[in-house]
């Protein structure tokens, strides 16, 4: 388990010459997945990286083509999908295949992270559900 | 969670799509129905201090839910051009009732509606309503959903006059005892 505040600025190294790309600096999410990092030059989609939990993100940089920008969702605004705003994205816990495990809210609450629907650059969207918070 | 807002407080919420977390609107005014007492839609306007009015509208069968924070839609496909609107998604209704005299069955003028009040949450509809600048005062006061409103004046039941209510909290605890039928 790792979590976003690790992960950002973390060195990003591609496996096919060993050489650093660059460092995280942001992530794209689809759901409540990872499904890329930003290493400063593009996006590494991350069917090619091989772990996040690491404290270094390693990638197979064969024929990775980068595309996009990303920025780091951290002290966004979390609205449930009913409108209504629970606090401030503090972090969020990942495993190792960049699964968000949980969102952290900056009141010190946390929401599962299956409930994660989407980050935009206005919101980080949860569904409303009764039991989304955890404590 | 559903909240009673002031048609005021809705004014200048964002519009949010659920699917991507953007802003693509605000909601500029409520459309109401006085016939039926029901929202209809809402006018919307570009972001930002100075976002003009759009052209377009939401229909409140397009929306997901009114919160305390914002309106929330499913995609941003549903807002609605009202030329090219679908019969389902017609919005009705679009009066100013602001300023309207409220008034009892007995014909005791109580004040002027200075607001709707909204229950949000996924199926939002006005319960009622702000009066003030009258004898009777400043305060809330449930919607009488056996008659609508005409074009200037909001006639209420005689008994209305003991549930003008100083606060939304009061106003929501009027609203339940009126739909358990107390």
């Amino acid at each position: 388990m790792t979590r976003l505040t690790q992960l950002l600025g973390q060195p990003i190294i591609s496996l096919s010459d060993a050489e650093r790309t660059g460092r995280v600096k942001g992530v794209v999410l689809a759901g409540d997945r990872v499904v890329g990092v930003h290493d400063g030059n593009g996006i590494i989609p991350s069917r090619a990286i091989r772990s996040f939990e690491g404290d270094t993100v390693t990638y197979d940089g064969g024929d990775v083509e980068r595309s996009g920008d990303a920025d780091s969702p951290l002290g966004r605004r979390v609205l449930d999908d009913d409108g209504d705003e629970l606090g401030r994205l503090a972090d969020l816990e990942l495993d190792a295949a960049g699964q968000v495990v949980t969102v952290l809210l900056d009141d010190g609450r946390a929401v599962a992270g299956q409930a994660l629907r989407a980050v935009g650059s206005y919101a980080v969207i949860v569904h409303a559900m009764p039991d989304t918070t955890l404590a | 969670m559903t909240a009673l807002l002031r048609g005021r407080d809705v004014a200048g919420l964002p519009v949010v799509d659920v699917s991507t977390g953007e802003d693509v609107a605000e909601i500029r005014d409520i459309i109401f129905d006085p016939g039926g007492g029901v929202v209809g839609g809402f006018t919307l306007a570009k972001r930002g201090f100075f976002g003009r009015r759009m052209r377009v509208v939401l229909p409140v069968a397009a929306i997901r839910s009114v919160g305390t924070h914002a309106v929330t839609i499913d995609s941003a496909d549903v807002i609605t051009d009202p030329d090219v609107a679908a019969p389902e998604q017609a919005v009705a209704g679009d009066a100013d009732i602001t300023s309207d005299d409220v008034i009892t069955e007995s014909g005791r003028t109580l004040g002027q509606v200075r607001d709707v009040i909204i229950s949000g949450g996924r199926h939002p509809r006005v319960v009622g309503f702000e009066i003030g600048g009258g004898p009777a005062g400043d305060g809330f006061i449930p919607i009488d959903t056996s008659r609508g409103l005409s074009r200037s004046t909001l006639i209420i039941p005689d008994s209305f006059e003991n549930r003008i209510r100083t606060d939304l909290v009061g106003l929501a605890g009027d609203i339940k005892d009126l739909e358990a039928g107390a």
